[in-house]
């Protein structure tokens, strides 16, 4: 691979080894622990009832039918729709900031460019190494929710749309990654890490507060996250692959435009 | 002879009349050059062009028949550089940082640099983080030595350093330039100039002010002469005749501009406690003609 500067590969996984282990033991935990709390009931009538009874308040507290006896339905809500995505956010934020910003920040940048390798060689090293952790971390969720969830859940596990709902975080992980990415490699200082912060940060609010429904369900507009849905996913609704192509297309565009920009950039020493 | 540096009416406005403004010089092969001026003259910008870290306004600079900034993959195949604030990569010791170093400018042979950690006296198993100022400034100059590049940049090499270390780093110098390295230097040290190169090259607010070699400018340079006179009159009565001034009471400091026979014919009727020679360094030939910038 002409692209990739193995050297630079081989420090930077493994001098992040150890921050890949801490979230990977979080992301355990918790997956574990919620992958137990799923409770299939034989016989889900009186529910049904009660939520006909009063659907706003059940759906208010973010309970949905599909809880109880929908195993898929169950992990996508309670793991993927928030969860893994404030995880997903902060482990993209302080890789990026350990593989570019702080690099930039200090300048001992220089030192990667004073060699014969060129800042698009670089920076897509690292930008390749982030995924490779990404990618680690989706394999390890795939692994809880299907395998753990095999074990305890046998009748109840589907691995199909278990798989395509962790490919489709995966791609939702790449699009915040490229996010970071750019605002860390092109901006200086406070105003990169804040933009970084405050545009993710809002992003997620916007999806939490979308998932209220009801009269708040416009704020599914106002977040790029909403592409990303769980619960159809798992669901396999036909718009899910449409937005996965935007997700996956955005991406590829972001990070494009970055290392484009990237190369005409002055750096400091 | 050959150009290996060429830059050409360079420019870099950040404003405030800070920068660096239609800079141009060139370097030949084989030849030494020492960049000087005071801090914040522009020379860290200069450099930072070569090495094609940051983009000119406008101008050009090119190291061999190569760009510094669209080609600097294939200029950087050639240089050895020194950084002038040392930032490096801190989750290395001293010795995997050199050999990182070696696999990403693709150097396969590592005793020449094994040597120079001899020559400094250094010890490569420290980590980064927990080096001082003068150590890393080794550690930075191994690594910019360690292939014997055709070009060597360099970004006040000796800053940090003690005597001793300055003096092998002068030796250093030397050394490469009989392999034939052109080098490039920038200092506010006059003395390692002094020994070290062919030509100064001498910056100041962004603009070049001087460019000469150093037989010009030591040819200009004279011998300044301390005569402490016996009395105060006697002091005064010889500056009035024949020159020179008076730096305390008694003592007069004496440019010599004419044959030594003549001083000696003029000092015979006063009464003389000491002379002494003081050569006169480059610092102060500069000091006397850009006096301000080094104030």
């Amino acid at each position: 691979m002409h692209m990739i500067n193995f050297t630079l590969f081989k420090k930077e996984f493994k001098s992040n080894l150890v921050l890949y282990g801490i979230f990977s033991l979080v992301i355990l935990m918790y997956g574990i622990i919620v992958v137990d709390l799923f409770n299939p009931l034989e016989d889900s009538s009186w529910i049904e009832q009660i939520m006909q009874i009063m659907p706003e308040l059940m759906s208010f507290f973010g309970f949905a039918l599909d809880d109880v006896t929908n195993y898929q339905a169950f992990v996508a809500g309670y793991l993927y729709d928030m969860l893994f995505i404030l995880l997903g956010i902060i482990f993209i934020t302080m890789l990026v900031n350990r593989l570019v910003f702080r690099y930039l920040d200090q300048g001992s940048f220089g030192y990667l460019i004073a060699t014969p390798n060129s800042r698009t060689k670089i920076m897509f090293t690292q930008a390749v190494t982030l995924i490779c952790y990404l990618l680690m971390q989706v394999m390890l969720m795939f692994v809880i929710v299907a395998g753990y969830g095999k074990i305890t859940h046998r009748n109840y596990v589907d691995i199909g749309r278990i798989f395509y709902l962790n490919f489709s975080f995966f791609l939702l992980l790449l699009f915040i990654s490229s996010i970071t990415f750019c605002f860390l490699s092109l901006l200086e200082g406070k105003l990169a890490t804040g933009l970084n912060i405050g545009v993710l940060t809002f992003f997620f609010f916007a999806k939490l507060i979308s998932n209220l429904g009801g009269n708040y369900e416009f704020f599914k507009f106002l977040t790029p996250f909403s592409l990303f849905n769980p619960r159809m996913i798992v669901s396999f609704s036909k718009t899910v692959h449409i937005y996965n192509v935007i997700l996956g297309l955005v991406t590829i565009l972001i990070y494009t435009l970055t290392f484009k920009l990237f190369n005409k950039r002055d750096l400091a020493i | 002879m050959r150009e290996i540096i060429k830059v050409s009416n360079l420019t870099k406005d950040y404003g405030n009349n800070k920068g660096i403004f239609d800079v141009s010089f060139s370097i030949n092969e084989g030849e030494v050059v020492g960049f000087l001026g005071p801090n914040g003259a522009g020379k860290t910008t200069t450099i930072r062009h070569l090495l094609g870290l940051i983009q000119k306004y406008h101008g050009s600079a090119f190291i061999k028949e190569y760009n510094c900034f669209t080609e600097q993959v294939l200029v950087q195949k050639y240089i050895g550089y020194l950084p002038g604030e040392i930032k490096f990569i801190e989750d290395f010791d001293g010795d995997s940082f050199i050999r990182f170093m070696a696999k990403m400018k693709d150097i396969k042979d590592l005793s020449y640099a094994y040597e120079l950690v001899k020559y400094f006296e250094l010890d490569i198993s420290k980590k980064i983080n927990k080096m001082s100022k003068g150590m890393k400034q080794k550690l930075g100059l191994i690594v910019a030595f360690m292939n014997k590049p055709e070009i060597l940049i360099l970004d006040e090499p000796s800053s940090g350093l003690d005597p001793l270390m300055q003096h092998k780093l002068v030796d250093l110098i030397i050394q490469h330039k009989q392999m034939k390295a052109t080098i490039f230097l920038s200092s506010h040290m006059f003395d390692e100039v002094e020994k070290t190169c062919d030509r100064i090259i001498m910056i100041k607010e962004g603009r070049i002010v001087a460019d000469s070699s150093i037989k010009d400018i030591k040819a200009k340079m004279q011998d300044i002469y301390i005569i402490r006179f016996s009395t105060e009159e006697m002091a005064s009565r010889f500056v009035n005749n024949t020159g020179g001034s008076i730096i305390n009471k008694a003592t007069v400091e004496y440019r010599l501009s004419e044959s030594l026979n003549k001083l000696i014919k003029q000092l015979v009727e006063f009464d003389i406690l000491e002379i002494t020679k003081k050569k006169q360094t480059l610092e102060e030939l500069f000091m006397q003609y850009y006096g301000d910038a080094y104030d």
